[in-house]
């Protein structure tokens, strides 16, 4: 007890003004230092979404089934890709964006010069379409697979009739009085055909002649770069 | 007695900076990254999907996808067909698994990486296609 007491009547270190002052100069310090890290952090954490987000979407309406160069989702028509311009895609994006796209690494078409930005990827598929020809051999031919834009051109001789067209035993075209000229035919899409010609008479070589649009797709990387 | 003390106030600020470093840390670690790989990753999978449900079958005369979950049978006969087919697709640094009621087809999905997936629903069942970076 005697000890406690003697410890409150000699000198009592004190606080003093200059300690406190240093306090606050140090408190001040690191509190700033404190803010710009977190603001950093932050902004970091923030990383352009709007370049993202464009070319997300972007990229989406490109290989939709309406896209502009579209033949089918995911699937872009080769004469379409060569048709495409800095127009369209400006269109597309908005103006206020530099804006590229690109196919298996050669730009199709840019607007601005997007250097660094944000990238994103579509796998499509660029169809050509190379015109076929056909001209059956009797009364039945098959179609390769995937043929569209099927015409058929019916020219029998004097004495032969034409009455019916089967695809796969379905009817397509059907005249009692005789089939001549030419005709469009829609065909399905996922199956080879065999078009079957029903006839009065005899059917020489030569007087069915059948057009079609065989496509050809090659794979492909639609890469669409955005920076705002 | 005259003892030598250390002022409070060089104690406080030495707790204060502490505190306020502590805090510091918190948002320079705890932020988390922004995730750049799944969006991507989603659209390739989208892509993978939409090729092969338009593709038509090597034999029964509907699409691909349906081919595969048409039967036991021909799943079995499809899947090395299938494999090839996406591997084609997909760039190279992108693996894959496809899952059918049938069974799977690709490497097996590795556990904490980012996927993308879609599904695409069939009449005999759903097709669902992950991938991820290699």
């Amino acid at each position: 007890m005697s000890t406690t007491g003697q410890r409150y009547d000699g000198h009592r270190a004190q606080t003093t003004l200059p300690a406190v002052a240093v306090a606050l100069v140090l408190l001040t310090v690191v509190t700033a230092l404190g803010l710009f890290v977190a603001d950093t952090a932050i902004t970091d954490a923030d990383r352009t979404p709007e370049e993202r987000r464009v070319a997300a979407a972007a990229a989406a309406q490109l290989v939709a089934a309406d896209g502009p160069m579209s033949e089918r989702a995911n699937v872009l028509d080769s004469d379409a890709v060569a048709a495409f311009d800095a127009a369209a895609l400006r269109n597309l994006t908005g103006p206020g964006h530099d804006v590229s796209v690109r196919l298996d690494g050669t730009t199709v078409t840019a607007t601005g010069d997007p250097g660094g930005g944000t990238t994103i990827s579509r796998l499509v598929l660029v169809e050509t379409t190379s015109e076929g020809r056909l001209t059956p051999d009797g009364t039945s031919v098959t179609l390769p697979l995937r043929a569209s834009n099927v015409t058929v051109t019916l020219t029998p001789p004097e004495g032969t009739t034409v009455s019916t067209v089967r695809a796969d035993g379905r009817t397509v075209l059907h005249n009692d009085s005789g089939l001549r000229g030419t005709f469009d035919v829609q065909l399905a899409r996922y199956e080879t055909t065999e078009l079957r010609f029903q006839t009065v008479g005899g059917l020489p070589d030569g007087s069915v002649e059948i057009e079609y649009d065989a496509p050809q797709a090659t794979k492909a990387t639609l890469a669409v770069t955005v920076d705002v | 007695m005259s003892r030598a003390q250390l002022p409070l106030s060089l104690v406080e600020v030495a707790l204060g900076a502490v505190l306020i470093l502590g805090i510091t840390f918190g948002f320079a670690l705890g932020t988390p990254a922004p995730d750049t790989q799944a969006p991507q990753l989603s659209a390739y999978a989208e892509d993978t999907a939409t090729l092969l449900a338009n593709e038509p079958a090597s034999h029964n005369g509907t699409t691909r996808t349906r081919e595969i979950v048409a039967s036991e049978a021909a799943f079995d006969r499809e899947r090395d067909s299938l494999e090839r087919r996406v591997d084609r697709i997909l760039p190279a640094n992108v693996l894959f698994t496809i899952e059918t009621p049938h069974g799977s087809v690709g490497t097996p999905v590795p556990r904490q990486v980012p996927t993308g997936t879609a599904a695409v629903a069939t009449g005999a069942g759903t097709v669902r296609i992950e991938v991820w970076y290699a």
